[in-house]
């Protein structure tokens, strides 16, 4: 519905005062990142740092081992997000051609166990890593995350995969081929933006997570960039280093604002597949 | 080209299988430890000392954040991972109880020779020990005292009364009577032993576990602390850590300050009093009762996963050596556990102070009275409600099993 | 000739090992523990404990604490999500421009990790470094710095808001996509009739807006309930429990206690109370309807 005048200036006004308290303090960390030390807690604070600087940025690489901590998110959130798209692609296919009340039975099981609670799985999990002897190891994270993110992918996927006409199914395996070719060959490209769009909100949630990362990684060599940067330690016993905290925000920041810069659709269709059913 | 992308994607995925996968080896003598933010760099400099000395060990510094409750539960998650943590613990004299009760540190009982055991001040080596086994060997001490401004007080106060007494007389708008850390922490619980034990009150007895912190003396003790605020403290003191307070003071904002000894050395930097104008007390008591200071102090422990335990013990002994405690106390003020070491004007106070409960569930007791301390002392509850109840819970706690 | 295949049951099975081992084992072994004793006070051997937990439980005043805390923050938040959300869409879906860049911005905060948001504001509303109260004074709003953090009201306060923060462009997105599922021939139709904006909205875009509104609350509800990145990073619970959520409750008792049973007790109950409320709300629905 469009409407000129007033109604769009007010909406455009909103729209736009959103945006800025939407990005305000990541600006404001960008800029405090580029203080120095001393500029960074002056008080009254300065808005623009007088002699930007990268030192912060340097001081944090090492001081702590930012490039292995983004490795290791890549690592772990890359192989977490894979394994979860191929495991569930299958499932979802197995999922939407079973009887109806089968499978809606299964669905909602699904569903019910995507919303408990992390927490509750945490000392479960925690044990079966120990007991493994797979603390501080990737795929101490990379099977949870995998398995956390199933229910959520399978739902989407097989939302997806309804869609696609049963006749290419039925004309492909006229040709000869088995089930398995047709899923690989002819399925799964279709549903390639499905595929995308569940795999990037999978990333996003396997780079963002936290309690389990924590958790499960307690050398620095194994820890990912969130935990990282949420647990930057301080270069003094009593005062922390905010200009060091703020590059370490930065940091973590930018793929993820890149990824949304990439990806915005993709995020959004992702987010408003299941209401829109 | 659609090859040229299935062989990019095929070994983009097993490099990333391979990093996944393949975890540096641990190198046979090699430690870590977690210590607290080197700000001054002189434990980067001790194990680039014990390096050399020792080529053959080598020691990777963590250093963790600032609160101390965040490295003992970073320490706890590593230990209960079992293998693949820290080697060697940096610990406050708290966290042994619980550390040791789990079964997670090296029995060093006997490894201190005669001389290191005549030299460690009793109260740390006691701190160290559990159940009559020795886990952490003794670093640097510490204990609260009372500081005080010696140009305006005639004399050192002896007693809660005189303590008063002099606060109200010598304090001024822009001068509090009586600083003391009330933020909601285990320093809390530290100020709030020394009160209690000055009042003839205590805790938790660690041999019976019996609780005896809703009996008359701890609540005489609690609400003396809870009258001093508004009147000779600041109803800001319940937001005060020790840096807070050390500053306040050291500005010239107090007449009384009860810190813990680092203060000592630092009084003569930055302030606007001079060191002749701070003089220094055991902490302030009831007439028929003793001066308690609560223990403080850090130390070294094994743990009992790590690949290298003789190592481990080496660079625990090079630690705790004089020298190499002499230098930490140079360069940051932390005084030393050993007698010989101990300036010998804190001595009397030190060999006086006393430990906290010994009891694995130390973190939740302490916890527990915290936040009954924080309630009664911003006045949302009273010293006998906020008591009883701490008693409560803390009774349940220890029943628990 | 069958024109459904039934397909075999080795394409789940991947998934279900997955599933089995990720998420039913341990949800399974939390219910076990929490009628166990096992733990620091147990020398780590597991006892059997009845209902002891659950009885526990009920006169745990830090857990009544923990639920209080996440039910306030779980309430307001959500309400407040919710409106701002719907007015940012409301205003979005009117924009003829520029919609593309305001979702791209809009949506940043959401995909930043809670974690790090946490740090993020926990500089912004320092006491003394922070640049909140240093615009607050400026603007003459305040005479005294606030400790945001350190207080207990400003400190639950402070969760609320920087959840909200981040949390707005998820409801917001979700109810962008229901207004522009919205045909406008509705709308004609009702400016034909003669009716403003106000019978446009109250005929016309809240009922198609109630199924998305309606999937957008059971998220952010069973989401918020669940709280424990941003309380972690930004207050820890602080100051004297005040922002405590279950989770956090739970995080310390199992991690920092070493009480495993007992955790797993707290978790438990978080679920027990998430399926109340997921059961309510259905209930409700289907009320509605």
């Amino acid at each position: 519905m469009k409407r000129r005048g007033i109604g769009a200036t007010i909406a455009s006004t909103v729209v736009a005062v959103f945006c800025v308290v939407a990005i305000a303090p990541l600006v404001w960390h960008g800029l405090s990142s580029l203080k120095t030390a001393s500029e960074v807690s002056r008080i009254p604070p300065t808005i623009v740092p007088e002699s930007p600087t990268l030192s912060n940025y340097e001081e944090l690489f090492v001081r702590r081992p930012f490039g292995l901590y983004f490795l290791n998110s890549f690592v772990i959130a890359s192989l977490a997000t894979l394994l979860c798209l191929a495991v569930g692609s299958l499932a979802a296919y197995w999922l939407i051609r079973l009887p109806s009340r089968l499978r809606t039975i299964l669905a909602s099981g699904l569903l019910v166990l995507g919303f408990f609670p992390p927490i509750v799985f945490l000392f479960p999990l925690y044990e079966l890593v120990q007991k493994a002897g797979a603390m501080n190891h990737p795929w101490a994270l990379i099977l949870p995350y995998a398995g956390l993110n199933l229910p959520l992918t399978i739902w989407l996927l097989a939302g997806y995969l309804q869609k696609i006409p049963r006749e290419l199914e039925e004309a492909a395996s006229i040709d000869g081929m088995t089930e398995f070719q047709t899923f690989r060959l002819i399925l799964l490209p279709l549903a390639a933006p499905a595929l995308a769009t569940t795999g990037i909100l999978v990333f996003i949630f396997c780079w963002n997570e936290f309690m389990f990362a924590l958790t499960f990684m307690n050398l620095d060599s194994a820890r990912t960039i969130t935990v990282g940067s949420a647990t930057l330690s301080g270069a003094f016993a009593y005062q922390l280093p905010w200009g060091l905290l703020a590059a370490g925000v930065v940091i973590t920041a930018l793929p993820l604002i890149v990824v949304v810069m990439l990806f915005q659709r993709r995020i959004v269709e992702g987010l408003t597949a299941g209401s829109l059913k | 080209m659609r090859i040229l992308a299935k062989i990019s994607t095929t070994v983009l995925l097993v490099v990333l299988v391979g990093l996944s996968v393949l975890r540096p080896a641990s190198s046979a003598g090699s430690l870590s430890i977690l210590m607290e933010p080197d700000g001054s760099g002189i434990w980067r400099e001790l194990f680039a000392d014990f390096h050399r000395k020792n080529p053959d060990i080598e020691v990777e510094l963590v250093e963790g954040p600032p609160s101390t409750n965040t490295r003992e539960d970073m320490y706890s998650t590593a230990f209960l991972a079992g293998s693949g943590g820290f080697d060697v613990v940096y610990g406050d004299v708290v966290w042994v109880p619980k550390f040791a009760a789990a079964g997670w540190l090296l029995d060093l009982t006997d490894r201190l020779s005669a001389d290191d055991l005549q030299d460690f001040l009793p109260a740390d080596l006691e701190g160290g020990t559990y159940e009559g086994r020795l886990y952490r060997i003794p670093a640097f001490t510490d204990a609260g005292l009372l500081f005080y401004r010696k140009d305006l007080v005639p004399e050192p106060p002896s007693t809660f009364e005189e303590l008063r007494t002099y606060a109200k007389q010598y304090k001024n708008p822009d001068r509090w009577g009586f600083l003391w850390q009330g933020k909601q922490y285990e320093g809390l619980v530290t100020v709030f032993l020394e009160v209690l034990w000055g009042h003839g009150g205590d805790w938790i007895d660690p041999a019976t576990r019996t609780v005896h912190l809703d009996e008359p003396e701890a609540i005489r003790a609690l609400a003396f602390m809870v009258d001093l605020i508004g009147n000779e403290s600041p109803p800001g003191v319940t937001t005060h850590t020790e840096e807070d307070t050390r500053n306040l003071f050291q500005s010239g904002h107090a007449v009384f300050l009860r810190n813990w000894l680092y203060v000592w050395r630092l009084a003569d930097q930055g302030g606007a009093i001079k060191k002749d104008q701070v003089g220094f007390t055991a902490m302030v008591h009831e007439p028929n009762r003793k001066s308690a200071a609560t223990l403080g102090g850090w130390g070294f422990a094994i743990s009992r996963f790590t690949k290298n335990p003789e190592a481990a013990w080496r660079l625990v002994e090079f630690l705790a050596r004089s020298d190499s405690l002499a230098q930490v106390q140079q360069r940051v003020g932390l005084i030393p556990a050993r007698k010989s070491q101990v300036p010998a004007e804190f001595l009397p106070i030190l060999l006086n102070a006393r430990p906290r409960p010994a009891i694995p569930e130390y973190a939740q007791a302490s916890d527990i009275l915290q936040r009954s301390l924080s309630a009664a002392l911003t006045g949302r509850v009273s010293p006998d409600e906020a008591l009883r109840e701490a008693a409560r819970q803390t009774r349940l706690l220890l029943q628990s099993e | 000739m069958k024109t459904i295949r039934t397909p075999s049951v080795l394409w789940a099975l991947p998934a279900a090992i997955l599933i089995a081992g990720v998420l039913v084992y341990p949800a399974l072994r939390a219910l076990l523990l929490s009628f166990s004793h096992y733990g620091l006070s147990t020398a780590f051997e597991t006892r059997f404990a009845g209902i002891d937990n659950f009885r526990r439980l009920l006169g745990d005043s830090r857990f009544h604490s923990s639920f209080a805390v996440t039910a306030l923050f779980v309430a307001v938040s959500v309400v407040l999500e919710f409106f701002l959300g719907l007015g940012l869409a409301l205003a979005a879906s009117r924009l003829i421009r520029g919609q593309k860049i305001a979702r791209t911005l809009l949506l940043i905060p959401w995909t930043l990790p809670t974690a790090v948001t946490g740090v993020l504001w926990a500089w912004i509303l320092n006491d003394q470094f922070g640049i909140l109260n240093y615009v607050l004074a400026k603007a003459g709003v305040l005479d005294q710095p606030i400790a945001w953090l350190a207080q207990p009201a400003p400190a639950l306060a402070s969760v609320i808001a920087v959840d909200v923060w981040k949390t707005v462009p998820f409801v917001f997105l979700i109810l962008l996509a229901g207004l522009q599922s919205i045909p406008s021939e509705l709308y004609e139709a009702i400016a034909v009739d003669g009716g403003g904006a106000w019978a446009a909205f109250r005929y016309v875009t809240w009922p198609h807006l109630v199924p998305f509104a309606f999937i957008a609350l059971i998220f952010r509800i069973i989401q918020a309930f669940a709280i424990f990145d941003l309380v972690y990073v930004l207050t820890g619970g602080g100051p004297g429990g005040a922002t405590e959520t279950i989770s956090v409750y739970a995080y310390q008792t199992t991690m920092r206690y070493l009480d495993f049973s007992y955790g797993a007790t707290i978790a438990v109950a978080l679920v027990a109370v998430l399926a109340v409320i997921a059961v309510t709300l259905r209930l409700v629905l289907r009320e509605a309807e």
